[in-house]
Order: C-alpha cells, then sequence, then structure tokens
C-alpha cells in the first residue's frame, strides 16, 4: 500500500460494463484511472455476477494493481448488499451464492436468500451497500430500529467481516444518511467503509451511463429519472477527494486501505481443470491413451513407419509432460460415442496437427501426409490449454451434449457463455431510442449501415444519401446529421462500441471440472431449458486455466449424413467417406469449374473466381484453396504471387535461403499458420515453443511498443543466425501482414476433406445431395433458392409439394427431388407427423378427404393450396381456396360430405405471376420458375444479354445485364469495391463496382433486389465479370411479388455478406 | 413552513477557495453565512438544455436559513428557498 502522508483510499465498490448497461467503463479503463490516481488496488463489484473479473484480473495484473474480486448482489427482499472475496475459499463462496441465486430465477434475474448468504459466509467481507442496501433502505424510509437489526443481523452473520458503507454523491440526503449509518455503525460495535459505488472511470462518461440505463430499462431519457443518478459524482475518485468529501468520517476512508489489504486471490484455477477420466484397471490414463493410440496407427496405417512411430512417440511424451492424457482420452471418448451412433463428427482447427488426434478417430487428416506441425497445437512452452474443437452434424450435436452430461453430471458441465457486445446497427437502434429518436429512422439507418463499428457509423453516414435513412415526411436529410441530437447519437455510439450487451450461449465450448462447477465459476439459466451456462467466455476459460471442448453443430455434416441416408434408402448403396481416395478427377474437374454451389468451404464468390485460376488437381491443392481466400493472405497480398507462381507467370523465388523448406509447399509464399512458425524457426533460430509464441504475439492486436519489443526480438536473433538484418526486416513485415488473420493448415485440411466429400456427393449423388441441402436450409453461402436454381442447371427436377407424395422432408424420387411439407409455413411438427402417418391409411383423395382427415390450420391449408400440394386432383388453384372456404363455413371436419350451392361457379386459374409470387412468399423459391419470369415480357427489348450468352462475348464488350441480387459484398480488403452476384434465368453473373461507380449509384446498389446493370464485360481466363457502368431497376418496387415488394435491401437479409 | 422562491438571482456573491457562498447580497442588505448545513449537486438533462447547479443549504448571520444554487454553466446565482 501507498505511504503518502495523504489519506490513502481503495474503492472497493466499482462496477465495470460487465454489470451489464449499468456500468460506463471497461475494466481497462478503470484501472488506468486507478492506476493514474495511485491507488494500490481497485475492486471489482459488477451485479450479480462475475462476467468481467477475468479481463479484469489481467488489466490489474498488466498495470501492476492489486484487484480484489466481489459482487453486488441482489437480495430476495430487493436489497443491495456488497461481497468481496478475501481468500480462495471466498471466491468459491461468491460462485456458489452467485450461482444459487441466478438458478433459483428466470434467465437474467437473481436474488439472494440469507440462508444461502449464511452458508456461504466464510471467506468474505460484507459491505453494507448503496442506498439500496437494506440498513441505508431502512433509514431512508424512517425505519430506524429496522435498520439496527439489519445491522445486528449482519454483524452476526459475518462478525469483524462486516462493515458499513458510507457513500456521498452530494445528493440532499447523503450527508444526513452518512452521519446516521455512522451513528448505527457505532452504537452495533461495526466499522465503517467509505465507497462510491462508482459506475464510470471519469465524469465526462455519465452520459453514456445515463443511456445505458435508459436501454436496460427500455425508456428514453425523458422519462428516466427515477433510474438514473442526479448527477456525475459516481466516477473513480482520488484519495484526497474522498478524504475531503468524508471529512467527518476519516477512519471509514481508511478502511478501505485494510480491506484491500486482507482481500488476497490469486485466479489460477488449473487444478480443476480436468474431471479425471475412468481407465481399466491396471492402467494409468497415459498408458491407455498409449494403447489406443498404437492401436489407432495399427489401423490407419498399413504399415507404420519411422515417420509414424517418431512422431507418435513425439505426440505421447509432450502430452505426458503437459498432462494432457485424459484431455485426449475425454475427447475420444466423445468421438467414440458419435461414431457409435452414426453421427458424423471430426475434429478441426490446429488439433488436426496431431497424430494421436488422427489415430483416436478425433480428426480425418494424416498430419504425416500432409506434413502438419504439431508443435501449432501443442508444445511445451506453450502457456494455456490447447483447443480440441469438434464438429458434429447440426441436427445431432445436442445427443452428444446430453451424452457429456450424463457422463460427467450436470454439477461438473457447462456450456461457456459468450458476451453479445454494442455494434453499429445494435447501437444505432438502443442509443437513438434512448436519445428519443423516431424509430423508423433509425430502423433505416441501422439497415443501412455497413460497417459492424459502432465507432465508425459517423465517418459512414457522411457518404450517405439523404433518402438511406431520412424518414419519409420528416424533413431528416443529410445535412441535420450535423445537429446536436445526431452528433451526441454518433458520440455516444461510439462510446458504447463493444460494450457488453448482455450474455448469450457459446455455439459450442463446453466446460467439464473436475471440482462441481458452481465453486469454480458462477452459472446462470441459458434461454434453452434446462441448460445453464457459466459467467465466463472461452477466452476467460483458457485464462484460467480451466479446459473447454469445442462441441461444435456443423450444418454440412448433417448434410453428409442425410445424403447418404437418402442414398442408401434409393440407391441401397452404403457410402464409407472415409475411406475415399481423395484423388477422383471427377471431383476435381468440379472444382476447376468452380461449379460448386452446395460444396463447403468453396462456394463463395470469391472461391468461385479463384477455382479456375487456381485449377485444383489434388487434394492439396483443396487445402490452398481454402487457406487462400482469409483475410490475411489477401491483406498480405500473397493471392496474387501465389497463383502467378501456379500458373508459372511468375517465378518462385525466397527472400533468403532459409525459408525454402518452410515455403516450398506453397512457392515461396505463406499461406499457413505453421508457416509462420516454421519461418520464425528457419530464420531466427527460435524454438518450436517460441516460434509459436511470436506467432501468437503477432496475431494480437499488439501496442506499437509491444509490436517493436516482437520486431527487435526477430531481428537480432535473425542477425544472429546469419540473416542480415534487411531481409530479416522484410520477412518480418511478411509475417506481420499475415499473423492476425492467417489460416491453420490443419484446419483449412480438415475442412478440405468435408469439402472433397461434398463435391464427391454433389458429383455422383447429385439428386440425394441437393434434397439433403434442402433439408438443411439456411446454410451455406447462397440462400434457397439459387441452390434449387443450381439443381435445375444440373438436371434434378424440383417437384412441387403434393398432398400424396411428399413427406414431412424433402425426398427422391428417381432422380427428382420432392419438395417436403416442411416447406410449407404454417404446418406445425406435430401435423409433419401427421401428414404422413394418415396416408397409410389411404391416399388423401380430394381436398375434402384431406381436411376432414388432417387437423392443420386454415393458413396452412391455404399455403399447401397456393403451392400446389393439391394440383393433382385436377381442380385449380383458386377453386381449391373457394372450396376450402365452403368447407370451413358449411363442414366441419366431422361432417358428412356435402355439395355446395355455389358448385356451379367457375373460377378463373391464378395468373404464372400470382403463382410464382405465392410459391415465393410461402416457400421461398418457386420450383418451376425463377423470379426473373415475371419480368420476362417487359425486359424485352431492352438489349439485355443471358449469363449464359456472357462467355461467348469478347472481352472489353459492352454489356447489359439483369438478375435478381442474390448476394452483395464488400469486404474490407477490397478498397471500397463492392460485388455482386445476380442470378438470372440460367446462371449466376458476377458484378464488379468500383467506388466511384458505387458512390452514384449506392441507393440502387444497396436496396433494389433486382438489378438491370450496363457494363463492360471483363474475362480473366475462366472467370467472366461485369465491370459495372451504370445500374437501372427493371421494375418499380411494388410490382415485385411479395416477399420483396415495399422491402429493403437489407431485410432481404441473405444478400449482404 | 417554507417559502419555494422563483429562483430569485443573487447579483452579489462571495465565494471561498473551494467555490462556496461566503455572502450575497439580497434585498439590498449584505447577508453573511454562518454555516453551510448541506451541500448538494444536480447534473441533468444534458442532451436537451443541461442543468448544472451546485446547491447550499445555508444558516446566515442574520438567522435567515435558506437554500441558493449556482447556476454553473452560466455561472450565476439563485436563491431557491427561504425557511421560516
Amino acid at each position: 500500500m501507498t505511504s503518502n502522508s495523504s489519506p490513502t483510499y481503495v474503492e472497493l465498490h466499482c462496477h465495470t460494463n460487465f454489470s451489464l448497461l449499468d456500468g460506463a467503463s471497461s475494466a481497462e479503463s478503470l484501472l488506468e484511472r486507478a492506476k493514474a490516481l495511485g491507488m494500490d488496488a481497485l475492486a471489482i463489484t459488477d451485479h450479480n455476477g462475475f462476467y468481467g473479473i477475468v479481463r479484469f484480473w489481467k488489466a490489474a495484473l498488466d498495470l501492476n494493481i492489486k484487484p480484489v474480486f466481489g459482487v453486488e448482489m441482489d437480495t430476495d427482499e430487493g436489497f443491495h448488499l456488497l461481497l468481496l472475496a478475501r481468500n480462495m475459499e471466498g471466491y468459491a463462496n461468491l460462485c456458489r451464492l452467485i450461482s444459487r441465486s441466478h438458478l433459483k430465477n428466470s434467465k437474467g434475474k437473481a436474488s439472494l436468500d440469507f440462508a444461502t448468504l449464511s452458508e456461504c459466509a466464510p471467506g468474505l467481507f460484507c459491505l453494507s451497500g448503496c442506498r439500496k442496501g437494506e440498513i441505508a433502505a431502512n433509514l431512508l424510509a424512517g425505519r430506524r430500529e429496522d435498520a439496527l437489526r439489519a445491522t445486528e443481523k449482519y454483524y452476526r452473520l459475518f462478525g469483524d467481516y462486516f462493515r458499513i458503507e458510507l457513500q456521498n454523491h452530494f445528493l440532499p440526503d447523503d450527508a444526513w444518511l452518512c452521519d446516521e449509518l455512522a451513528d448505527i455503525a457505532s452504537r452495533a460495535g461495526v466499522n465503517c467503509v467509505a465507497t462510491n459505488n462508482v459506475h464510470y472511470a471519469t465524469p465526462d462518461k455519465r452520459q453514456l451511463q445515463d443511456v445505458l440505463v435508459c436501454i436496460k430499462h427500455q425508456v428514453k431519457l425523458d422519462e428516466s429519472s427515477h433510474l438514473r443518478y442526479a448527477n456525475s459524482e459516481y466516477y473513480l475518485k482520488p484519495a484526497a477527494e474522498m478524504g475531503s468529501i468524508f471529512a467527518r468520517h476519516p477512519e471509514a476512508v481508511a478502511n478501505t486501505v485494510d480491506i484491500a489489504r486482507d482481500c488476497n486471490v490469486y485466479l489460477d484455477l488449473s487444478r480443476y481443470s480436468l474431471p479425471g477420466f475412468d481407465v481399466p484397471e491396471g492402467e494409468t490414463p497415459y498408458s491407455y491413451l498409449c494403447k489406443l493410440s498404437w492401436l489407432g496407427a495399427e489401423k490407419k496405417y498399413k504399415e507404420i513407419t519411422p515417420a509414424v512411430r517418431k512422431q507418435l512417440d513425439h505426440e505421447l511424451g509432450v502430452i505426458d509432460r503437459t498432462g494432457l492424457a485424459e484431455y485426449f482420452l475425454i475427447v475420444w471418448d466423445i468421438m467414440r460415442f458419435a461414431k457409435n451412433r452414426g453421427i458424423p463428427a471430426q475434429g478441426r482447427g490446429s488439433a488436426a496437427n496431431s497424430i494421436v488426434a488422427y489415430v483416436l478417430d478425433i480428426t480425418k487428416v494424416d498430419p504425416i501426409r500432409h506434413n502438419l506441425l504439431f508443435e501449432r497445437f501443442l508444445n511445451e512452452e506453450r502457456v494455456g490449454m490447447p483447443d480440441i474443437d469438434v464438429d458434429f452434424s447440426t441436427t445431432h450435436r445436442e445427443e452428444v451434449i446430453q451424452y457429456v452430461y450424463s457422463k460427467y453430471g450436470q454439477e461438473y458441465t457447462a456450456m461457456v457463455c459468450t458476451i453479445i457486445t454494442f455494434r453499429a446497427r445494435s447501437a444505432v437502434r438502443d442509443v437513438g431510442k434512448a436519445l428519443g429518436f423516431p424509430l423508423e429512422v433509425l430502423d433505416r439507418m441501422a439497415k443501412s449501415l455497413f460497417t459492424r463499428s459502432a465507432g465508425k457509423i459517423d465517418e459512414e453516414i457522411a457518404k450517405m444519401e439523404d433518402r438511406m435513412f431520412a424518414m419519409e415526411g420528416s424533413g431528416e436529410t443529410v445535412s441535420n446529421v450535423q445537429s446536436l441530437p445526431w452528433r451526441q447519437l454518433f458520440d455516444l455510439c461510439a462510446q458504447i462500441h463493444r460494450f457488453p450487451r448482455h450474455l448469450g450461449i457459446h455455439v459450442g465450448g463446453m466446460l467439464i471440472t473436475a471440482s462441481p462447477l458452481i465453486e469454480v465459476a458462477p452459472i446462470e439459466n441459458a434461454t434453452a431449458p434446462g441448460r445453464v451456462v457459466v459467467q465466463f467466455d472461452k477466452d476467460d476459460v483458457e485464462d484460467l486455466g480451466l479446459i473447454k471442448i469445442d462441441l461444435l453443430g456443423l450444418r454440412t455434416l448433417s448434410v453428409v449424413h442425410d445424403t447418404l441416408s437418402l442414398v442408401k434408402e434409393n440407391r441401397g448403396i452404403t457410402l464409407d467417406l472415409d475411406n475415399l481416395a481423395l484423388d477422383d478427377p471427377a471431383v476435381f474437374d468440379v472444382l476447376c469449374e468452380a461449379d460448386t454451389i452446395g460444396v463447403f468451404q468453396v462456394e463463395s464468390r470469391a472461391q468461385g473466381q479463384t477455382l479456375p485460376k487456381m485449377r485444383p488437381r489434388k487434394f492439396e491443392d483443396i487445402i490452398v484453396e481454402i487457406a487462400i481466400i482469409r483475410p490475411g493472405p489477401l491483406q498480405g497480398n500473397m493471392v496474387h504471387p501465389y497463383l502467378r507462381r501456379r500458373r508459372g507467370l511468375e517465378k518462385v523465388e525466397y527472400l533468403h535461403p532459409k525459408l525454402e523448406p518452410a515455403l516450398g509447399e506453397t512457392m515461396g509464399v505463406i499461406l499457413f499458420q505453421e508457416q509462420v512458425i516454421r519461418v520464425a524457426m528457419a530464420v531466427a533460430g527460435f524454438t518450436p515453443g517460441e516460434a509459436d509464441m511470436f506467432r501468437r504475439a503477432m496475431g494480437h492486436h499488439r501496442s506499437a511498443t509491444e509490436m517493436q519489443k516482437i520486431k527487435s526480438l526477430f531481428l537480432s536473433r535473425s542477425v544472429e543466425n546469419g540473416v542480415e538484418e534487411g531481409i530479416a526486416l522484410q520477412i518480418f513485415d511478411q509475417l506481420a501482414s499475415f499473423a492476425a488473420f492467417g489460416f491453420c493448415k490443419s484446419h483449412a485440411a480438415a475442412f478440405a476433406k468435408t469439402a472433397y466429400d461434398t463435391a464427391y456427393l454433389k458429383v455422383y449423388f447429385t439428386p440425394e445431395f441437393y434434397a439433403a441441402i434442402l433439408n438443411n436450409q439456411p446454410m451455406g453461402f447462397y440462400p434457397v433458392e439459387v441452390v434449387v436454381n443450381d439443381a435445375k442447371r444440373h438436371g434434378v427436377e424440383i417437384l412441387p409439394v403434393d398432398a400424396n407424395r411428399s413427406r414431412a422432408q424433402c425426398s427422391i424420387e428417381g432422380q427428382k427431388v420432392r419438395l417436403g411439407f416442411s416447406y410449407v409455413d404454417g404446418i406445425g411438427e406435430a401435423a409433419l407427423q401427421e401428414l404422413e402417418r394418415e396416408r397409410e391409411n389411404g391416399p388423401y383423395l380430394s381436398l375434402d378427404d384431406f381436411y376432414r382427415r388432417i387437423t392443420v390450420s386454415r393458413d396452412a391449408l391455404e399455403n399447401l393450396i397456393m403451392v400446389g400440394a393439391f394440383d393433382s386432383f385436377g381442380k385449380s388453384r383458386r377453386a381449391l381456396l373457394w372450396r376450402l372456404g365452403e368447407l370451413q363455413s358449411f363442414g366441419g371436419r366431422s361432417a358428412l360430405p356435402f355439395d355446395c350451392v355455389y358448385n356451379g361457379i367457375t373460377l378463373p386459374e391464378l395468373s404464372a405471376t400470382e403463382c410464382i409470387s405465392a410459391e415465393y412468399s410461402i416457400i421461398g423459391f418457386s420450383p418451376a420458375h425463377q423470379l426473373l419470369d415475371i419480368y420476362e415480357e417487359s425486359l424485352q427489348g431492352k438489349g439485355i444479354v443471358r449469363s449464359i450468352d456472357l462467355e461467348r462475348m469478347l472481352d472489353g464488350a459492352e454489356v447489359c445485364v439483369v438478375g435478381f441480387a442474390v448476394c452483395r459484398q464488400a469486404p474490407p480488403t477490397a478498397k471500397g469495391h463492392v460485388f455482386l452476384t445476380l442470378e438470372d434465368q440460367y446462371d449466376l453473373i458476377n458484378v464488379i463496382v468500383r467506388p466511384d461507380v458505387y458512390g452514384r449509384y449506392r441507393y440502387l446498389v444497396r436496396m433494389e433486389p433486382v438489378l438491370i446493370v450496363r457494363g463492360r464485360l471483363q474475362r480473366d481466363g475462366k472467370v467472366t465479370s461485369i465491370l459495372a457502368r451504370q445500374f437501372q431497376s427493371p421494375i418499380p418496387q411494388k410490382a415485385l411479388p411479395e416477399p420483396y415488394a415495399n422491402k429493403s435491401m437489407v431485410e432481404l437479409s441473405h444478400q449482404w455478406r | 413552513m417554507t417559502r419555494l422562491l422563483h429562483a430569485l438571482k443573487l447579483e452579489i456573491v462571495e465565494k471561498n477557495d473551494s467555490g462556496c457562498p461566503v455572502s450575497f447580497m439580497l434585498q439590498g442588505k449584505m447577508e453573511h453565512v454562518a454555516q453551510i448545513c448541506n451541500v448538494w449537486k444536480v447534473d441533468d438533462n444534458w442532451w436537451r438544455r443541461p442543468t448544472v447547479r451546485d446547491y447550499f443549504k445555508l444558516q446566515m448571520e442574520s438567522g435567515l436559513l435558506c437554500v441558493i444554487y449556482h447556476e454553473c454553466l452560466e455561472d450565476t446565482w439563485y436563491l431557491e428557498r427561504v425557511f421560516d
């Protein structure tokens, strides 16, 4: 503690922004302020949770400030109570009482009961809390006796570890309240402690605090005076100021230092990390892992070569020395469960670098064959635990999670949380609402934003046309955004950027611990019934030394699973994808042609542009293809050199001969994270561990000073290693630009296997593959109508829903796909089953018959009629609709068949446009048509070139095309260029929009669903694009069929990627 | 009894180093502060027309008990309340 003569003070009641909408400063900024004020310690006491303590702990250690961990709890009686952990027992007790307070309430709520507090009191300091504390609140309500009783109650429980809290924020009755509290304390023999109930680091954050409170309570600032603090006094105050404010109670200020001194918690929880794994008698986890590994190796490799033996020995040694045998066994066991249940599963990420993971069937990529680097996954010098991420078929993932729960127990297992933070759109909506902006203006602005950063909204708005966000009739124009309310909005949005908003559940991270989880980490209810979530996110868990296993859902694996089932059902063939040869020319032909819609990882627009240039002919090429279209290689300017070298247009060169072994496989270009490690080892002579730490250090956002340190180390070690400094500098720059966003080769290899499998299924089992994709929507890069049109282009007819032929899901009829009932809006899960089951009693004979036998809503029946489910009964859709009305009005489900007096009326057929419109509305596409069919007539004579004719046109030709915008992208690496993918009745069309053209046609490009584009045809090898010059909307928007009419582009949400 | 006033502007207010009032002119007579009974601060409405006020409940040497406030953004003083 400081030994200055002026009063010393430590803030013990401090809310960070992890008080979730009741704290306007991050842990980091509060700690920086504390440092500036000369505080040696600082407490974190967020509401009902430990959400922010790990960040706080790390930042405190960085600044050499002692962290004090606490929480401000809501009690059952509606009071507040402040609790601080004195030691690890106290930490565990806080975890326990926070957990219990949450678990007995619904999601997002917590309240502490006195029985739990009594049980969890050991190891804690208890402070009486703010004005909402039981003692202060009773005094303010004039119930002095109750206040005294409450004091005695807490004193009995905590003894000398109970303190009465004094706060003075210059509210009218604060001074009086402090005197009263001090008097009560004195009567009860309890010490006082001064705190400031800090909600922000500095007074200038008060506005943000007010806005956060409004967001929390969903009110406008004008309506919130009863919820907000009346002034800006809730900041982190210097000791001298606190000394002055509490001049009448100097001991209360001095006591803060004593309390901080007595709170000693170090958050290393690694000893709680693994639950243990039962192994057969006579085995240790390590010996059992070795046994399984060697058995697995014998199965995987026909011959255990010296290379395999050496690698397996090496990895097992490292696993033994790092104590991770149980971890591997736990994951192996989960994979074994999945395999026994026929659940597609495979490890991804850096774990695929490990031969042990491969031979245990955790991953599917042979690290020896693909020259992978184990040290990227695990090395003995690595700080922190490695991650094994496993993908499961999305539809089956829950089964796996339930298995883990049942195996290790609910008390030891939970999903980690993910912190949902404010981004541009949510910031505009929430902050704007608090400031009182009209909701429609906010909605329009939010939808029209490109940027995800709430800090860059004003920059982007400045480029927009008036109509992008001006409310009709409001008179708001772009010039108005310079006025005070708009400036306040942008400023507050920038401040709120990346602030935590609420808690979500991580997509797959599961924490399994050795001790009961609620002693290690607080847990609370998730939205899903019966599911609990840890108050720490994945980074926190890693920082605490705990181990999580990522059990992720991958829809493509569901597609693979469903395709295999359909193939077996339809053709009687059982496919074994694990033993595919990975060298089928037909599969590579599909990739070379970029005929990849539906193929995992290589279907995007950017992949489609690169594949014909890359022309993959072997599995390793797919690995590169997956890794190359990433921000790392793009930002590091690696893509074009690689493609040119591959095509023989550029010489393969190395900055230094030492690079050749590391970069030879990618022709001298850095494409994989593993290469960063190998380069660092080769050039700077780093050990594998040092090289991995170097990669990790460069991969994180570092300050200029830290980056300089890393750079100096690399340069000096390179020079020592005989590399000239200038060359080392160039190599460092290449590594630096790549490292932040580069892809791990093992991860790319794991994905490449799935890419190959899906391409193989597309080539040889086309109808089943498309049916499986349709059964797993939404997924992939393209909206469902693009998948359907692609199926048609591959000769797979998509048959409409049919009452007597459809099943719940899409199914196969010969070489055709029959849409399932699940595609029709409004049919519930129960009815889906009933539709098929009832048909076992005989086919449906008519709409009347169907109506009497099946209980579904009128809306669902109308939808079935409108998508043609009853067309086979020989009546027009309009006549069926009429009949449905009659049935409902005169019949009833149990009534006898009847003839209606109106039967003689002849109703006209629906027009083609009406049919298409209805189908798009109900199922999202038309099985027989494409959206542009509607406009064919109106587009005639406009000189429009069909997509399939573009191939025959000359490079540089002026063309005019039309299409439905299926994808619009503005990647940050493209320097303002926008890329559109249009689709006409025949194929996809690539459109490139330069920044100047985009500036002129921003509104059309962003908002119009159907576009006429004039521009110059560009051909690069086999890739054809249109360099746009002019945009036009072919039709008034109101003429569009639902659901596209009167909708902004962004509402057609799939289109922006 | 308390009389709420319609914020009577005080033309002359003397302050000490901490910014607290020492004396002010009221109805042509100089009133001297005997004791500051309470101090509170209001800082609100920042999104419209900001209000930043320091309030002082004062016991004057004349026996007058009153509340005055400092309108910080305008640096003006007002008498708000007089206690009988």
